[in-house]
Formats: C-alpha cells, sequence, structure tokens
C-alpha cells in the first residue's frame, strides 16, 4: 500500500500504522508517495477488515494506492 | 543486533586472526608455500565434498525442492556480468590464485621476513586502496567519515611502522627492504581478492532455483570456493616452476626449493596440529560461517559485502593484540592502545559512510500488455535488485534495490531497466527510513 499524506503528520500515521500486526514493513518514502506498507494477511476479509476499521481511519493518509502481490521473486 | 549473522562475520574474522601467530613458528620449518598448498588442496576438497553431500541430503532426505547437480556445475560456464562477462571457471581462476593463493604468499613472505604487525600494514593499506578504487570506479565521493577513516588508517599505518623501526632498532637489526616489496604485494592481492570475492551473478536458471529452493545458494557457494581454492593450488606448481628460472629473490628462490622437496613428507606435514588448525579453524569453518551468513543475509540496511569490508579490521587489529600476548612481539602498550583506539574508532567511521551511501529504493513498473511472462527473473539478475514483486493494481512490477552508490543506481536504472522494451515507466521511489520491519 502506497500512501499519500498530509503535512507534518509523518511521525503520526507512522505509529499508528505500527500498531497494526498485519502491517509487516514500513518504509517512507521520496517521491509521489510518502509511505509504502507492506501488508500480510490470510484472507481478503481480513484485508477489509484492516482497512475499513483501521487503515481508513487514520487522520493524516490522504491518498492510498493498493497493490496485491501475486507473486514475488528473490536473490 | 539488527543482523545475528554480523556474528559470524566477526567469529570468522577473529579466527583469521590467529594465523599469523600460529605459522609464525611453522614458516621456519615448513615451506610457506607448502603451507599454502596443504590448506587449500584438503579445504577445498572437503568444501566440495560437504557441497555434493548437501545436494544429496537437500535432495533425499528432505521435503525441499531437488537441487540440481547439473545446474550447479553448468554455472561454471555461465557469465559473470559483474566481472567483465568473463566465464565463472576463469573468474574462479583469477579469485582463486590472484586473489587466495597469491595474496597469502607476500602474506606469508611478509611475516617471515618481518613481523606480524609490519605484516598487519598490508590490511590498513588494502582498506586505502579499495576506497580510491571505489572512488574512481563508483565516483564514490570522499565524505567526511571516508575521509576520517582513510586519514586514520594513515596514523595506524605510520604507528605500526614506527613501532617496527623502533624494534628493529632495539634488536640491532634493519627492517628488510624485501619486507616492503611483499607487502605492498600482500596488499594488491588481497585488495583484489576483497573486491572480487563479491563480484558473482546468477544466471536466469539459478535464480529460478533459489526462489523455488533457498538453500541452493549454500552448494553454489561451497563449490564457488571449493573450486578456487583447489584451482589457485594447482596453478601454484607451474608458477613455481616458472619463477624458478626467474632472477628472484633469494629468499623466495629457498622456500620454492623447500616447497618441492617437501612433497616427500606431505602426510607428515598433514598430521601436524597446526597445519589440521589451519585447514579446520582458519580455514572450513570461517568460510562456512562467513557464506551462512551470505545466503541467510536479511537485513535492509547495509549488505552481506558492506558489513564484510567493515568488519574485515577485526582480523589485523586481532592478530597484533596476540602478536603482543602470545609470542611477545614488540608493541608498546600505549601505543597499542592507541592502535586499538583507531581500528574500533575506524569500524564505526567506516560504518557511518557505507550507511549514508547505501542507496535504498522501489520502482514501480508498469509493463507493455502480456509482456510479464520470464521478465522479472531476467531483470533480478541485475545487481542491486533483491526482490521483485508481481501486482495487480495500477502498476505492474514492484521492485526493492539495495545497492552501494548512486552511480550503480543510475546504471541500473538507466542502462539495464530502461533497455527493456516491454517496461513502459518506471517510477522510482527512494527509501528514507525503514520504520517497521518485521
Amino acid at each position: 500500500m502506497f500512501c499519500k499524506l498530509g503535512l507534518s503528520v509523518i511521525n503520526k500515521v507512522i505509529e499508528e500504522l505500527k500498531k497494526i500486526d498485519q502491517i509487516k514493513k514500513i518504509m517512507s518514502l521520496t517521491g509521489d508517495y510518502d509511505l509504502l506498507a507492506e501488508i500480510e494477511v490470510e484472507t481478503s476479509e481480513e484485508l477489509f477488515d484492516i482497512f475499513a476499521n483501521q487503515i481508513d481511519l487514520i487522520e493524516g493518509i490522504v491518498q492510498s494506492n493498493t497493490h496485491v502481490i501475486m507473486k514475488s521473486w528473490e536473490k | 543486533m539488527q543482523n545475528k549473522y554480523i556474528l559470524n562475520i566477526v567469529i570468522a574474522n577473529l579466527l583469521w586472526s590467529f594465523i599469523p601467530v600460529l605459522v609464525s613458528d611453522l614458516i621456519s620449518e615448513i615451506s610457506i608455500f607448502m603451507i599454502i598448498f596443504i590448506r587449500f588442496t584438503i579445504s577445498g576438497i572437503f568444501l566440495f565434498i560437504l557441497a555434493i553431500v548437501f545436494v544429496l541430503v537437500n535432495n533425499h532426505f528432505t521435503t525441499n525442492k531437488a537441487i540440481s547437480l547439473r545446474l550447479l556445475f553448468e554455472n561454471i560456464r555461465h557469465k559473470n556480468r559483474r566481472f567483465n562477462n568473463i566465464r565463472n571457471y576463469t573468474y574462479y581462476i583469477l579469485i582463486g590464485f590472484f586473489g587466495v593463493i597469491l595474496n597469502l604468499i607476500f602474506f606469508f613472505l611478509t611475516l617471515k621476513i618481518t613481523s606480524i604487525s609490519f605484516t598487519m600494514i598490508g590490511f590498513l593499506l588494502s582498506v586505502i586502496m579499495i576506497a580510491i578504487y571505489e572512488a574512481g570506479r563508483n565516483f564514490e565521493k570522499f565524505d567526511i567519515f571516508k575521509v576520517l577513516y582513510i586519514t586514520l588508517m594513515i596514523f595506524a599505518i605510520l604507528l605500526i611502522l614506527f613501532v617496527s623501526f623502533e624494534s628493529a632498532r632495539l634488536h640491532g637489526e634493519e627492517v628488510s627492504f624485501n619486507g616492503f616489496i611483499y607487502l605492498v604485494l600482500f596488499s594488491v592481492s588481497i585488495s583484489f581478492l576483497y573486491v572480487g570475492i563479491n563480484k558473482d551473478s546468477y544466471s536466469k536458471l539459478e535464480i529460478t532455483s533459489i526462489n523455488e529452493n533457498k538453500y541452493y545458494k549454500i552448494p553454489r557457494f561451497l563449490i564457488k570456493m571449493s573450486l578456487s581454492f583447489l584451482i589457485g593450488t594447482l596453478l601454484m606448481i607451474p608458477f613455481l616452476m616458472i619463477l624458478n628460472f626467474l632472477p628472484i629473490f633469494n629468499d623466495f628462490r629457498l622456500e620454492i626449493g623447500s616447497f618441492f622437496y617437501g612433497f616427500s613428507n606431505f602426510f607428515t606435514y598433514l598430521g601436524r596440529w597446526e597445519i589440521i588448525y589451519l585447514i579446520i579453524f582458519s580455514t572450513i569453518i570461517p568460510y562456512l560461517l562467513i557464506y551462512l551468513a551470505n545466503v541467510n543475509w536479511k537485513s535492509l540496511n547495509l549488505t552481506y559485502s558492506q558489513w564484510s569490508s567493515i568488519l574485515n579490521l577485526i582480523d589485523p587489529m586481532g592478530s597484533i593484540i596476540l602478536s603482543v600476548l602470545i609470542v611477545s612481539e614488540y608493541f608498546p602498550f600505549e601505543l597499542l592502545v592507541i592502535f586499538i583506539f583507531i581500528i574500533l574508532i575506524s569500524i564505526i567511521l567506516r560504518y557511518a559512510h557505507e550507511v549514508k551511501n547505501i542507496v535504498n529504493a522501489f520502482l514501480s513498473i508498469t509493463l507493455s500488455k502480456g509482456a510479464i511472462g520470464s521478465l522479472p527473473i531476467k531483470i533480478l539478475k541485475n545487481y542491486g535488485i533483491m526482490r521483485i514483486d508481481s501486482l495487480i493494481g495500477a502498476h505492474d512490477l514492484l521492485i526493492q534495490v539495495r545497492i552501494s552508490s548512486i552511480k550503480d543506481f543510475y546504471y541500473l536504472v538507466d542502462k539495464k531497466l530502461k533497455s527493456i522494451n516491454d517496461i513502459k515507466k518506471i517510477e522510482i521511489y527512494f527509501v528514507n527510513k525503514f520504520e517497521k520491519i518485521s
């Protein structure tokens, strides 16, 4: 999930996101988006629950752009 | 600790620091070439067998995806994209002979005719050489941390030189001129080893194998090291034969003669506890430790090779301390404390420099329709790319990049990725900070 934030709220948003267990990684960025968060869930219902009941309620997130990872490759 | 495998690097360097103390008496009885030959031939054979056993255990006694021995050996012909596209077997020859064997030849020669402390200058000099090389090749800038740690290296070298000359004066001797020559040659060859050993690249098939079975990397590294060792020791024989006919220093010639005559006592030497220690605790175990660290490295900040280069200074520091404690080498206590302080500060400064220069970024990629296929594996081959995620959403791929300089980053994006026709758009996001990793 890419997030665009309002002004001067990054630390507050990061603290709120850290409380969510399913969010495994949070990175602050330079670019069009301010944060990148990696979310791990078992089901789409769980994903809906996190967004509807936790992430959407965080003040400071102006816009989010979510992608689902189909497959990963590492070396 | 950021990554528990940092401890592997520390322990490996501590084990290596025992080598000078261990061989200081041995080299007066056995040819240094014979010590090197026995150490790396036996270690190479052991590591090779270990690689085969690992593969057989993985394939027959675990539920992991089978590792192909054929692929492991086909890799030997694969072109190394990070080392001028030479074939891997050429790369192993260069690393094995010019990196491992030559560096140890000059290391032991310096040790034999000078002192342990003086020989350790070679490590410090190589830090300076590599810094200059990186500035030239990568346009890596000389930030304040780099300037400071290089300055400290120069101080440390001058300090050791002072101690060496003082020791020679007290013993009524002179510091050998040949020692300086061997020292510089040792420095050059170990610099080559440090720079070259991590310039490895995987083929497409290998990246696929790694993603099917993460343990593929272990036998691959074992085979790389074992072949480097074995090729290096084999090449040593014709090298010494040719050298014997050239006008060379007398100490060199005596060592060559002693080496060839020593073959009749090969198994006697093999039974000596110092040789057994060298093989097990100074070669096999340290290399296994560092390669376990390499394949399991998960840190999102500095890479394994960066930490390895930061902590390499533990080896010479340890050797000098041990030389004072065990063989009572001359090194005034106050100067020893200053030296240790300099090295520890250098390690911290080096760490700060690497953290400052590393580039962590994510690339959001849009592909042309129907292009995804085997593209991720093709892209993953490039140096600096750690992970690729195939996405459903506004973008097709998310690429995680971790690379040691901005120049390498620009090369990756401008020369490598933008040249791929199927990539329509690249959006770059530089990582400021990893706020959470679990």
